[in-house]
């Protein structure tokens, strides 16, 4: 962003970065820019926190107001859903071994915060979740990629499907009404599902084949720096 | 939780190798009333519609998300599995605060919010994008639009 941020200046725009490493914005020095200390992927801090999501919004436009020149300015408060939430009930599986059976529990939890908040995030791969949850079981059990669309590759169709799968998987155990924290969803997604157990064993997989296109999925695109092992 | 410190090792050594270009050139507008100020926001998260085509993993161009466009079909098509995606899953405000935005201007905060806002690939090279980002500061004039905030993931 703070190289967009330099163009977008020298085009006669006044700008602001919301910037999430501190280190990139020393070293690209955007014109303006208010660092916050929240976790990657979360910009303007906690979820459905409009008070807390304002107030970070706000002090960053502010900068275009009093700034001269270059300037770094700390957001000084943490994210207040980076802790640990001891009242979320994480869903309860049972021991299934496929992901469509596992898919097929959590379907109430889903379609419940479907209803709570109108929206899915769940749609990028544009199939149904059950043709997913059978084109994952094919991969997993017969190293079988399945053609479900004709304008990408398998290989982005099964990373696609992840997306949606973990989202899926995510929006089912936010169901709860007491909102855990992101910490709490991905140990419970990559520690306590079988989705989350057969993807840390499909990178391994992956990275042993001989097609370079499957090693550089299963190397990059399928499990996060923190659950790798 | 973004503090480099904070990470897994492997994703601190990638972000503390990664090249990033230096500019010199320096160019800074002035500054000005924030209440004068029409806002539009542009993310890297590879936001899109629900109907749209997908994003590509190093694509340049960028996508048009209108302000009113509804929440429910806003998606988030980044290629990393590197950053949290639990925050969009419940609020999409925490990515791409349309709505906080919006409030801004109802009180009289900043002037006025863009009828459209933005979101590029944030994985794909810098330069790469720069053409499209002259594009899009041809784009941002021609509709009165003066600042931007630009929001990572």
């Amino acid at each position: 962003m703070s190289a967009i941020a330099h163009w977008l200046e020298q085009a006669g725009i006044n700008t602001v970065v919301i910037g999430l490493v501190k280190l990139h914005l020393e070293k690209m020095t955007p014109p303006r820019a208010l660092w916050v200390p929240f976790e990657l992927g979360r910009p303007m801090g906690p979820p459905a926190n409009p008070d807390f999501q304002r107030e970070v919004l706000h002090q960053a436009l502010k900068l275009v107001e009093k700034a001269e020149s270059t300037t770094l300015v700390d957001f000084e408060n943490d994210d207040p859903r980076s802790e640990a939430n001891l009242e979320w009930n994480a869903p309860d599986l049972e021991n299934h071994s496929t992901i469509a059976d596992e898919c097929n529990q959590l379907k109430p939890l889903y379609q419940r915060h479907c209803v709570d908040k109108s929206r899915t995030s769940v749609g990028v791969a544009k199939t149904p979740v059950t043709e997913l949850a059978a084109l994952f079981d094919g991969v997993y059990t017969q190293n079988s990629f399945k053609k479900l669309r004709d304008d990408i590759s398998e290989r982005l169709m099964f990373r696609l499907a992840l997306d949606d799968l973990k989202a899926y998987y995510i929006e089912a155990a936010l169901a709860d009404l007491n909102p855990p924290s992101s910490r709490q969803l991905h140990d419970w997604l990559w520690g306590s599902t079988l989705l989350g157990q057969q993807m840390r064993e499909l990178r391994h997989r992956f990275m042993d084949s001989s097609d370079v296109k499957i090693t550089d999925l299963g190397t990059k695109f399928i499990v996060p720096h923190a659950w790798r092992d | 939780m973004a503090r480099l410190t904070e990470m897994a090792a492997t994703q601190r050594e990638s972000l503390e190798s990664l090249v990033c270009p230096e500019f010199s050139s320096g160019a800074f507008v002035p500054p000005g009333p924030l209440k004068q100020r029409s806002v539009a926001l542009i993310s890297s998260a590879g936001l899109m519609k629900r109907k749209d085509e997908n994003v590509h993993g190093n694509s340049a161009d960028y996508r048009t998300i209108e302000h009113s466009w509804p929440e429910r079909d806003l998606l988030i098509n980044h290629i990393s599995v590197n950053f949290d995606r639990t925050a969009f899953a419940e609020d999409t405000n925490s990515v791409f605060p349309r709505a906080i935005l919006g409030q801004l201007a109802e009180d009289g905060i900043i002037k006025k919010v863009s009828a459209k806002h933005y979101s590029f690939m944030g994985a794909t090279a810098p330069e790469k994008l720069r053409p499209e980002v002259e594009k899009l500061a041809q784009e941002l004039t021609g509709d009165g639009i003066d600042t931007a905030c630009l929001l990572p993931v």
